[in-house]
């Protein structure tokens, strides 16, 4: 293997931005670079030689290039990646990225972007995505002054791609050019003319060279070019290429402007539609070009500068009846990819002709599936115009409701299904079953309506004869979230049809949490493995959430942060919002407070523009009101009320639990105790009658918290309150003990909750342990080792001042004679070096060490010098 | 966003996949004479700082310029894929799940292969 390679010759001028490539490619916090210049400055040129010079070192190479025609038509600069297969589905964009891995191999893979900002969005999303998991690393061209897709600067923003300006020459760099492209040297006043027409734009400079070497105005004497007169002088790039096709004869400039409104186009697309001798002529002419994707020629333009003066110079009918033109071409072709059926169906549409209902209905789907729903939306609503009156109306219109869903337009969603030409009698079963489906669970995520939702979706079971799997999973999920886990697990047996289903799982995996038994939740859905990536936002965040209540803090965050990344990367908002809740949910517990109000305060933020925008603001907002209020900050908590004012009621659980308990554990720190707990024990009994083990056990262990045992108990013993897990049976314990003055039992909680990782909880525990032992005059040693427990828990924790930690203080004082022998004796000092020190008896030291051994319940020099760093400075 | 190093485990484990990385190594009769035994310690230390700062587990690049550090060994090609095949293997018996796998080898093969870019 070569240690050196050869260098770039055809690059004039470029030597530094090479460099800073190759300087990118090495850095490896970086998967990206971008080179940003003009038009005609010589991006592209950097990035051809940038993939060679790859290949050379061992690199595996894919380029893709954004074109203006195609940037409305998802994936369609990866489409010569895509296997040629019917029609699309959700795979798309994992198949391209399973493709390029497999193309690399154990090899690196570099992925180029030419004219990125022409990109459609989803191949920016899937590019920044290959860049962000580093599939591949992308070195990508933009044109300055041009927007490109959000995705792609945010790779900017994000530090994972760095900026390669891309200046134009010098005038000696463009001399050396021009002596490259006329393979002979320049005279000076032909240099000097060239530079301040182009100002160093070698594209620019390349046009002029080459138009002038034709006209005769550059001649060669005696081996260099004179200039005859004065060079052309048009006043820009893009007015010398206008004035090039302008001069171009009719034959010639339809097919350029075919190649502008559509291309790239297939080569026996194009000869379809003109004379192929034309064709041959503009390439030679160096205006268009062909390339070989995917065993297709495509034919392009040799700049997008022409491609850009080419769509300037086509009117508008003349371009809808090109687009009319090429749809019918392509139409008569077969077989048809996914790509073709989306190119004819947004060709018809924007060339003003009827598409044919099925290939409307399918590149609609395609759309869908490529995340494209304002294009699926367009095409959908073309479709059911041509369809509402038929039979398929009912399934057009289902298509086009989830595509505004997903948008969050839920108005537009409910008056397509309400569309007075549709005849749901008239409509297929499945169809009929899945606007049902739709309306039932927007009634319910969308507008927060539990009966109204149940109600429809019982209706469609009727009209289709009775139940069905998809109903009852549907119901079923619905039920879970809104608290009331027996009537949704009723609906999801075992072995059930329903049951197997992804929002039957999901369901399933929210109603055993809530009802106290998490374990068992986990494992169910472990017979599911595939479920973790099907199941959506709100079902992954349930795992987080069962993970949680059955004590495995530390395993639900870390695959909370998982999630997290994995929905920011895919750009998935409703996804981050309800990761974002559940990592705020683990924080909390974990004693975490400002993580923990970070992570609810961004859940917000994110929420309001997401399909989750009401349970999802009311969620996080119910996190930040239960974190401010138990941390005695009215203040803040009542800022937090303020805002959840604003947002509109919605009958969701998980959210409600977190707010009714933020509210109770506000009135308590605002003086009223009482009524707090009285608050408290209600809802516990509502959780206990509607079968929510999990919240009642919350519920109770706060009334213990507001120093309420004996009331905490016996909510508990009315009822039998069944758990499974580390952490529900832990608390139980804890309720137990506290009711009973149990300091033993309460000392043992308070090692089990420090273990799982539950430090909030474990702190308290530790000081009513410790208040326990010290009313009941335990002996003074017992006492010490108690408050130091307590105390060392309390600096684990941001959360400082929750009332018990507030109102019970361990308070270990050391008289100043006390305190100086214990410092020195914990530097690491003999007795008798203190007691010659302080000019004191070596017995006198000793009695006072004694004295501070029992007082901090400490029994070596070691541990005094923990104790001592936990007591801080003397007061 | 979690760095790499973090997601792998941090220095231990990365410490752990390096000792078993060189064991292969000086097993591998296809690459075992380019490993003098007496620098062997130091190798091992260096590449655990390597791929530490490679993985994100420090700011900065990998100090070693791997072109410098590799110049005169005439390595071929076959080597190369011997070297990353004990990566990746070492990787795989640490525990490390495909998908942080195929990351942090992404990762070191660009490294090498853009060494002389």
């Amino acid at each position: 293997m070569c240690d050196k390679l050869p260098s770039v010759d055809d690059l004039v001028g470029r030597q530094a931005e090479f460099a800073a490539i190759g300087a990118a490619l090495r850095r490896p916090d970086l998967a990206g670079a971008l080179f940003i210049g003009d038009a005609g400055v010589g991006k592209s040129h950097l990035l051809h030689a940038t993939l060679r010079h790859a290949e050379e070192a061992g690199f595996v190479t894919v380029s893709i290039t954004g074109t203006r025609a195609l940037g409305d038509i998802p994936l369609a600069a990866f489409a010569a990646l895509l296997p040629g297969r019917p029609a699309g589905d959700a795979g798309d964009l994992v198949q391209i990225r399973r493709a390029l891995q497999e193309r690399a191999g154990n090899r690196p893979l570099l992925l180029g972007l030419d004219d990125a900002h022409l990109l459609d969005e989803a191949s920016a999303a899937l590019a920044h995505q290959l860049a962000n998991d580093l599939t591949a690393f992308v070195v990508g061209t933009i044109r300055a002054g041009e927007a490109p897709p959000e995705a792609i600067s945010s790779l900017m923003k994000e530090g994972v791609a760095v900026r390669i300006p891309v200046e134009p020459l010098d005038a000696a760099d463009l001399s050396t050019f021009a002596e490259v492209i006329l393979g002979q040297p320049v005279s000076d006043d032909v240099a000097e003319q060239l530079f301040l027409r182009t100002l160093g734009n070698p594209l620019f400079a390349k046009e002029l060279l080459l138009e002038a070497r034709s006209s005769g105005v550059i001649v060669d004497r005696g081996g260099v070019f004179h200039v005859d007169g004065d060079l052309p002088a048009p006043s820009s790039l893009s007015q010398f290429v206008d004035a090039r096709l302008a001069a171009l004869g009719d034959v010639h400039q339809r097919a350029v402007s075919l190649v502008a409104i559509g291309g790239p186009l297939e080569i026996e697309l194009l000869e379809q539609l003109v004379d192929p001798d034309a064709l041959v002529e503009l390439e030679s002419a160096r205006l268009l070009t062909a390339d070989e994707h995917d065993d297709t020629l495509m034919v392009g333009f040799v700049h997008p500068v022409y491609a850009d003066a080419a769509r300037r110079a086509v009117g508008r009918l003349a371009a809808r009846q090109m687009l009319r033109e090429l749809a019918d071409a392509l139409d008569r072709r077969t077989p048809r990819r996914p790509q073709d059926v989306l190119r004819i169906a947004t060709w018809r549409l924007d060339g003003g002709s009827l598409a044919d209902p099925s290939l409307l209905a399918a590149a609609t789907r395609i759309a869908s599936s490529r995340n494209d729903f304002d294009l699926a939306e367009r095409l959908g609503r073309a479709w059911f115009d041509q369809v509402a009156d038929t039979p398929d109306g009912l399934r057009a219109a289902c298509r086009v409701a989830s595509a505004y869903i997903e948008q969050g337009e839920y108005g537009e969603a409910i008056s397509i299904l309400a569309d007075p030409r549709v005849r749901r009698e008239a409509a297929a079963p499945i169809d009929r079953l899945r606007g049902a489906v739709i309306e039932g669970g927007m009634t319910f995520w969308a507008f927060g309506k539990v009966a109204p939702a149940i109600e429809m979706l019982d209706a469609a079971a009727a009209e289709l004869g009775g139940a069905h799997p998809l109903i009852d999973a549907t119901k079923a999920a619905i039920w879970s979230a809104a608290g009331r886990p027996n009537e949704a697990l009723a609906l999801t047996p075992p072995g059930s049809p329903a049951a197997t289903m992804p929002a039957g799982v999901a369901s399933d995996l929210l109603a055993l949490t809530t009802a106290g038994t998490p374990a068992l939740a986990l494992q169910r859905v472990g017979d599911h493995p595939e479920f973790v990536h099907t199941g959506g936002a709100i079902a992954a965040a349930a795992h987080a959430f069962a993970l949680v209540e059955t004590g495995r803090l530390r395993d639900a965050t870390e695959f909370a942060l998982d999630g997290w990344e994995r929905a920011e990367r895919a750009h998935d908002r409703h996804g981050c919002v309800a990761w974002a809740i559940a990592l705020g949910w683990a924080d909390l517990n974990a004693g975490r407070r400002r993580a923990a109000e970070q992570w609810f305060d961004r859940a917000t933020t994110l929420a309001e523009r997401s399909a989750a925008a009401v349970h999802g603001t009311r969620w996080a907002l119910g996190g930040l009101l239960l974190s401010r209020a138990q941390d005695t900050d009215p203040s803040g908590a009542l800022l937090v009320l303020d805002r959840l004012s604003g947002v509109p009621p919605h009958e969701a659980r998980a959210h409600a639990d977190l707010e009714l308990r933020g509210r109770a554990w506000l009135r308590a720190v605002q003086g009223d105790v009482d009524g707090a707990v009285r608050e408290l024990l209600d809802h516990a009994d509502e959780a206990t009658d509607r079968g929510r083990h999990a919240s009642r056990v919350r519920y109770l262990i706060d009334v213990v918290r507001l120093n309420h045992p004996s009331e905490a108990l016996a909510h508990l013993d009315s009822v039998p309150c069944v758990v499974d897990g580390e952490l529900l049976p832990t608390l139980i314990d804890a309720i137990r003990a506290a009711a009973t003055a149990d300091a033993a039992g309460m000392a043992a909680v308070t090692d089990r909750l420090a273990e799982l990782g539950f430090l909030g909880y474990a702190a308290e525990a530790a000081t009513a342990a410790w208040t326990m032992v010290r009313d009941a005059n335990g002996e003074t040693r017992t006492v010490a080792q108690y408050a130091r427990r307590a105390q060392e828990l309390r600096e684990g924790i941001d959360v400082h001042v929750t009332p018990v930690l507030a109102q019970a203080r361990p308070e270990i004082s050391l008289s100043r004679r006390e305190r100086e022998i214990a410092e020195l004796v914990a530097e690491g000092r003999t007795s008798r070096e203190v007691a010659d020190e302080l000019i004191i008896g070596v017995r006198t030291v000793e009695s006072h060490l004694a004295r501070v051994y029992v007082k901090l319940g400490v029994r070596s020099r070691t541990e005094l010098a923990d104790a001592l760093g936990l007591l801080g400075a003397p007061t | 966003m979690r760095t790499l190093f973090d997601r792998l485990g941090g220095r231990s484990a990365i410490t752990a996949v390096v000792d078993d990385f060189y064991d292969r190594l000086t097993r591998d009769p296809r690459v075992l004479h380019q490993f003098a035994e007496e620098r062997l310690p130091s190798l091992r230390a260096a590449q655990v700082a390597w791929l530490t700062t490679a993985f994100g587990g420090a700011p900065g690049q990998p100090m070693a310029d791997l072109a410098a550090a590799h110049r005169g060994l005439d390595i071929t090609d076959d080597q190369v894929t011997a070297v990353l095949g004990h990566l990746e293997a070492a990787l795989s018996d640490a525990g490390v799940e495909p998908e942080l796998q195929r990351q942090a080898m992404s990762i070191v093969s660009r490294l090498w292969f853009a060494r002389v870019f």
